[in-house]
């Protein structure tokens, strides 16, 4: 239905507001639909509930120390085991999901950033390409877990470091996506349009063209999610991630490698958790990417 | 031919020395006095300072850059504080281990993955489909490391099949090559399997559903030839890029699982480097694997354009 109106515009620009609307509502009608999306989210979830009010599930403090419980199987008193150390695994292994998550969703939200930034930057001035994307070519010539390494070797085994390193090395994903939708959007009219009537580019980057890049974005960010928690956990396996004072996944895998004849039940339940959680994260980024970009689907 | 393999050695040349610029850098960066964590904290000042002009470390950072540069042109790339030898020695020793390591687990991750992958196509939307992408998903999601443990769990201390980490030389004894080799491959090439899986499913899928895979059809040739003769050749040509990418997860994921298996290879080297903040090592060894890394992803170029003459030309 259309309302009469003076100028004429605003008829149209309810229609045009309708089919937004409905094409939203059609995109999210999608996503409901989507089997791979919904297990994905509903592991994910799961996991992050466990380990974010890890307090209500448990009560020993995941550094508590008791040696006269050092390698006990899984019991009804501690579910996952004990470790050498006579420590919880039950609740080590949620607080360490913390962790992981932590690490994980501050890499995908920075990367995100700096791949904004540096891929609308090198997609929307020629002149900026050349030099941004050499720059994210000589990161990417370094095989990925050997760049982190360094430097976290440089930076030292802290948190935010591992944060730092992982930023480093994963920006070049998110930069060259969103450089690639953006060389083939602003060919677009409505980008000729917006700049023929004299819209700066700040606003037609800003306005225009990232809400046309946000689906492919949001795919790639949630593979950033998934492969930063396994890197994490893989500096921490090796010694140089989350100091041993932290409950770490990888930490614990570590610990467990030295105990594998006796007390197999150590590795089994922090591996089975970060298995869990990359799992429906995955899943999460293969339901989004069938519905926002099925051009992309596997 | 020729201009696109210049042309991609123009653009190789700088990317490798900036990349060595790069890791010369890292290590300058790092906070701290190397000399006093090679002498101790407790070291005699006149020693301490005698160590820095021997390393050379009282000259400006860009003077020490040209001086690193010159020697590491020369193959010199400094001497290992704790191991004592030059470390270009101790990571050529230790990269043939390495090398091993990525070639078998190539071999089983491109035989298991572009099997099931093709599997997967051809029985496009059965339970044989889903079967494998799940498999596959279920590869990739996880950590390798972890996936070793349970191998070594399973094959090495419960039915005691194979040994439980360590290394014999291919010269030494080659059935007990394999034997050492075959659990760190696995552990590596299973999980990189299902990527390739995924990839290799997508590329047939596409080229099954080509005109000319439609006109081989009509023709009334058997599904077979269609397949083989027809739609895997086509297939198999962006598969040779994952070659290029598997080449950086492999070589980066043997750092991981030759430290799980206690395996005396490159990867093993830079950790311990790390750990012993043993900075030549360090150095030396992430140059050596990213030029390894970086010359195959030339040779995948160079092989990509000669069997897709259109890469080429674009």
């Amino acid at each position: 239905m259309t309302l009469p109106t003076a100028t004429g515009c605003e008829p149209n620009t309810v229609s045009r507001g309708r089919v937004r609307l409905s094409e939203r509502r059609k995109t999210l009608n999608r996503l409901l639909r989507s089997r791979t999306l919904m297990i994905g989210l509903f592991i994910t979830l799961a996991l992050v509930v466990l380990s974010v009010g890890a307090p209500l599930f448990t009560h020993v403090d995941p550094t508590d120390m008791n040696m006269s419980m050092i390698m006990k199987p899984p019991s009804a008193q501690h579910p996952f085991g004990t470790d050498a150390f006579g420590r919880d695994l039950f609740s080590w292994v949620l607080y360490g999901g913390r962790i992981s998550l932590l690490v994980g969703l501050s890499v995908a939200a920075v990367t995100t950033i700096t791949g904004v930034v540096l891929g609308s930057l090198a997609g929307y001035y020629p002149r900026l390409d050349s030099v941004i994307m050499r720059a994210m070519d000589v990161l990417m010539a370094f095989p990925e877990i050997l760049l982190a390494l360094g430097i976290v070797a440089i930076l030292g085994p802290r948190i935010s470091n591992i944060i730092i390193a992982l930023l480093i090395t994963y920006t070049p994903r998110p930069a060259r996506v969103l450089r690639g939708a953006f060389l083939s959007l602003k060919c677009e009219q409505f980008v000729d349009a917006a700049r023929s009537v004299g819209v700066r580019d700040v606003r037609i980057i800003l306005r225009h063209l990232l809400p046309n890049c946000v689906a492919p974005l949001l795919v790639q960010q949630t593979y950033i999610l998934a492969i930063a928690i396994l890197a994490e956990a893989g500096l921490s396996f090796l010694g140089v991630g989350v100091p041993p004072s932290f409950p770490s996944l990888g930490g614990a895998l570590a610990d467990a490698r030295a105990q594998i004849r006796y007390a197999p039940w150590m590795s089994l339940y922090p591996g089975l958790y970060i298995s869990l959680l990359v799992l429906g994260v995955n899943l999460l980024g293969d339901g989004l990417r069938d519905v926002l970009d099925p051009r992309m689907k596997v | 031919m020729t201009t696109y393999i210049a042309r991609r050695l123009l653009v190789f040349i700088p990317t490798l020395l900036v990349v060595a610029v790069l890791v010369f850098l890292m290590i300058s960066l790092v906070p701290g006095d190397p000399v006093m964590e090679m002498l101790g904290m407790d070291a005699p000042p006149d020693a301490v300072a005698a160590k820095r002009i021997e390393l050379g470390l009282d000259k400006p950072v860009w003077m020490r850059l040209g001086w690193w540069f010159g020697r590491a042109l020369r193959g010199d790339l400094g001497r290992s504080y704790f191991l004592g030898e030059p470390v270009i020695q101790a990571v050529a020793e230790r990269f043939p281990v390495t090398l091993s390591l990525s070639l078998f687990a190539l071999l089983i991750s491109m035989g298991l993955g572009v099997t099931a992958g093709i599997i997967a196509s051809v029985k496009h939307g059965s339970a044989v489909d889903w079967g494998v992408m799940i498999v596959a998903l279920l590869a990739l999601s996880v950590p390798g490391f972890w996936l070793a443990l349970n191998l070594i769990f399973l094959f090495a201390v419960h039915w005691r099949w194979f040994p439980i980490g360590g290394y014999v030389s291919l010269v030494q004894d080659p059935l007990q090559f394999v034997r050492h080799l075959t659990l760190p491959a696995l552990s590596l090439g299973l999980v990189h399997a299902g990527v390739t899986a995924r990839m290799t499913r997508s590329c047939m899928l596409e080229v099954l559903g080509s005109d000319y895979v439609r006109t081989a059809r009509a023709k009334g040739l058997p599904e077979k030839v269609v397949i083989i003769r027809h739609a895997l050749k086509s297939a198999l040509i962006p598969i040779v890029t994952v070659i290029g990418i598997s080449a950086g997860v492999l070589l980066g994921g043997s750092v991981i699982i030759e430290t799980v298996y206690n395996l005396p290879g490159a990867g093993r080297l830079v950790v311990e480097g790390v750990q012993r903040r043993d900075y030549p090592v360090v150095q030396g060894g992430i140059l050596f694997i990213t030029c390894i890394y970086l010359g195959i992803n030339l040779l995948v170029d160079i092989l990509y354009a000669w069997l897709d003459p259109r890469i080429r030309y674009n």
